[in-house]
Formats: structure tokens, C-alpha cells, sequence
């Protein structure tokens, strides 16, 4: 017997059968889980993330586009969710940075037990880098976890972020150059006797977006 | 190699998508080109390289036991709470409400008005053997049903007018054919037969109008 579709589930669903409803739940779950952790460190409030989602994902059925993959819209729900998570969290950070530091915005040496000569190990380096990747602007987290770790065509990410594909590609140019930058700059403050502490974000998230946002304190502008 | 260093900035420019193959094919074996004889830009894109495995690195990291976790007894159970928590609001909802049981009252009230208008307009227009009765229609000893004054009933159903021309006229091709509306009123075929009274001269023999 072959498996319902996703739009069959959804039409069932849509009639009221839960177990329609648990069979999208079970099936898209560990992307919805995946997508969330890579965008949120902490698992416990990715987990709620990816939970709130199909919720979301519930109360809205009735709204479902079914010229549309229901995996996109997941991701959408997914995305826009953690996004929002990491944009209060952002502004609940520079508020507090800026009444420890009185603008003194550029104290970002921190001290860790990393030692540079140490070779990393796998877990180490995951850590480095979602605190690399959590030092960007969601807009540019997002686009990069999706077509980097899930693997996803511009074009599709595009319909995800309701984004034109141009920005897509402009953001994920913009995105891997940050990363890049953001992450030799930890090496050389590392390699320079500053230790970095490698599995929090920076205190201040790098954005040269110029898409809105304006208000966030940023890094650097390069 | 003058050449080459010019092409330097703007190659650099795309080397980030190219990296992850998202960069369109003209443009592609345009930065094939020039990497093959710039050393400089061929460093460059070996570190933005290096930087897209780490990133994959998270991803293997982020995999390992998610499939351990079950979001579903999680997710029915909010539904449910949400579900109960609607019930709730709608039931206070009905409580507060004023009059309710006066409101439930009047779809069967209606109902019954409207069978009961059904069944006098049933009996009315000759179903059994009730009595005909038509508004207008005369009473007493020139009433319909009495038998001694059979010949003034005749006399007093009203002869139908000739139908009109435009009553008559052909459909044309498409026409719907409409049943002749201007026909005068005419007492119930029943009411002909019971009483023995003759019917309408000008539709006698012609069924097709009435």
C-alpha cells in the first residue's frame, strides 16, 4: 500500500482526521527539528520552535496553497519563527550590551579555555561556527542555513523567505563572505593570544544588509 | 598578466557563489577561466571553500539524534488544550448570551407556520375532497359547489380572452418555450368535473396553453 501524499494528508486533515494530521507531523519533523536547531543553538527552544510550527501549521490548514510543496511552507513557518526568535533575542542583547557598556560596543575578547594550538574536534568547530553564523543578521542566517545545510535551490528559498531569487543570491553571496570574514577574525584574535568564546554568538550581530534592520548596532562594515 | 590582475576585483566578486555552484553557467566559465591562471583568486576560493565545510560541519552535528525525538504527543497535546480551551470560550459564550432557549424556539416555530400554510393552501386548491374555496370566488346560492345553479356557474366562469398574439408566437431558436402567462384565471379542473360545468370554450381541445 503505497503512503498518502502530502497534499492527500493535508486535504484529510483539512476534513478533521488527526491521523492524517500525525502522519505530516511524523513525516516532515526532523527537518522542521533540523531547520530550527540550525538556526536557534538552543535545542530545547528549537524544539519549541519546530513545535509551534505545526501548530501553526494546524490552525492554518484551511489557508494551505496546494500549488505549493507542503515542505516549503513548513520551512517558511520554521524560518519565519526563528527569525523572530533570534530578532528579540538581538534586541534584548544590544539593549543589555548597551547599559553594561555604554557603547563601548568593540569589547568583543572574551575569555575561554580554546586554546589555538589545540586541534579541533568536530563538536568544537560546530560550535565556532553557529557562533559564527549566529553573529549575522537573521535574513543572512536563514538564507545560509537553507542552502547550505538543507541543501535547497535558490528558487525555493526564495518562495521560503519571500524573497525575489535576486536577493536570495545577493544575500548568500553577502552571507558566505561574512562567515568567512567572521571566522578568520575569531582565528587571528585566537592566534593572537585573545581567546574567543567559541559556542555563544558575538554580542553584537555583523549586518551590512542595508535591508532595514538599521537600528541593530553592528561590528563591522565591510 | 596585466590582464588577469585587472579581472582580479570582479572575479572575486562572484567567487562566493561560485562556490556553492550558484552562479549562472557564462559567468561560471568565466571564473573557471580566470582561476585557471590567477594563482591569487585560486587561494581565495580554496578559503571560501574552506569555509563552506565547516559549515557543513554544523549540519552533521545538528542531525545526530534528531531522529530519537517525537514532536507529535508534544503537538496533540497544545492541539487538544486549544481545542478545549475553544470549546470552553464558545460554551460561556452561549451562556452569557441572552434569551437563548426563546432562540431556539423560533426555527421550530417557523417551521410549524410554514407546514401550516402548506397544508391550507393544500386543501384550498382541491386536494381531496374538501370544499373549494377561491378568494373572490362568488358565495351562497351562486357558489361553485351548489349543484341548483349549475347553468349560472357555467355563466360565471369568465370566458378566456384569445390569447395574445405575442402569447402564441413561435419560440425562435434558442428561445426557451414559456408557459402562456396571460391566460385568464380559470377555476380548477376538479372543480369542472365535480360540478358538471362545461369547460372554457376558447382552451377547449387546447392543452398545449394551459
Amino acid at each position: 500500500m503505497t503512503e498518502p501524499t502530502d497534499h492527500e494528508c493535508v486535504r484529510r486533515a483539512q476534513q478533521g482526521d488527526e491521523r492524517a494530521f500525525e502522519v505530516l507531523v511524523r513525516r516532515h519533523q526532523v527537518r522542521a527539528l533540523r531547520v530550527a536547531r540550525n538556526l536557534v543553538a538552543d535545542p530545547d527552544e528549537a524544539q519549541d520552535l519546530a513545535q509551534e510550527a505545526f501548530l501553526r501549521v494546524f490552525r492554518s490548514l484551511d489557508r494551505f496553497d496546494f500549488e505549493h510543496e507542503f515542505s516549503t511552507w513548513l520551512y517558511r513557518i520554521v524560518t519565519n519563527l526563528a527569525i523572530d526568535h533570534l530578532r528579540r533575542r538581538r534586541v534584548a542583547r544590544s539593549t543589555a550590551a548597551n547599559a553594561d557598556d555604554e557603547g563601548n560596543g568593540i569589547d568583543l575578547v572574551d575569555e575561554s579555555n580554546t586554546s589555538p594550538d589545540r586541534p579541533m574536534e568536530a563538536g568544537e568547530t560546530a560550535a565556532r561556527v553557529r557562533a559564527c553564523i549566529a553573529s549575522l543578521a537573521p535574513h543572512f542566517q536563514s538564507v545560509l542555513v537553507l542552502r547550505e545545510l538543507e541543501g535547497l535551490a535558490c528558487t525555493e528559498i526564495a518562495r521560503i523567505v519571500g524573497a525575489t531569487h535576486v536577493t536570495v543570491r545577493w544575500r548568500l553571496h553577502r552571507g558566505r563572505k561574512l562567515f568567512q570574514e567572521e571566522w578568520e577574525r575569531r582565528e587571528r584574535m585566537a592566534a593572537a593570544g585573545f581567546f574567543d568564546r567559541a559556542n555563544e554568538p558575538a554580542p553584537f550581530a555583523v549586518d551590512d544588509s542595508g535591508e532595514g534592520d538599521s537600528a541593530q548596532p553592528t561590528i563591522h562594515d565591510r | 598578466m596585466s590582464t588577469v590582475n585587472q579581472d582580479c576585483p570582479k572575479i572575486r566578486q562572484h567567487l562566493a557563489l561560485f562556490a556553492g555552484r550558484d552562479l549562472e553557467e557564462p559567468l561560471c566559465r568565466l571564473v573557471e577561466a580566470h582561476l585557471a591562471a590567477c594563482g591569487a583568486c585560486s587561494a581565495e576560493l580554496s578559503r571560501t571553500l574552506a569555509a563552506r565545510e565547516r559549515i557543513s560541519v554544523l549540519g552533521a552535528q545538528t542531525a545526530r539524534g534528531l531522529d530519537a525525538i517525537d514532536l507529535w504527543p508534544a503537538v496533540r497535546e497544545s492541539w487538544a488544550r486549544e481545542r478545549e480551551a475553544a470549546r470552553t470560550e464558545v460554551a460561556a459564550l452561549n451562556l452569557s448570551r441572552p434569551h437563548s432557549t426563546r432562540r431556539r424556539w423560533i426555527p421550530v416555530s417557523l417551521a410549524a407556520a410554514a407546514a401550516a400554510i402548506a397544508l391550507f393552501t393544500a386543501l384550498h386548491w382541491g386536494i381531496g375532497d374538501a370544499q373549494p374555496f377561491a378568494p373572490g370566488a362568488p358565495q351562497g346560492p351562486q357558489a361553485p359547489g351548489n349543484t341548483e345553479n349549475v347553468a349560472q356557474n357555467v355563466d360565471l366562469v369568465p370566458a378566456a380572452e384569445p390569447v395574445s398574439n405575442g402569447s402564441l408566437r413561435r419560440a425562435g431558436p434558442g428561445e426557451e418555450r414559456l408557459r402562456d402567462s396571460s391566460a385568464p384565471l380559470i377555476f380548477p379542473r376538479s372543480w369542472h368535473e365535480r360540478t358538471g360545468a362545461g369547460q372554457p370554450n376558447s382552451l377547449a381541445g387546447d392543452d398545449s396553453l394551459r
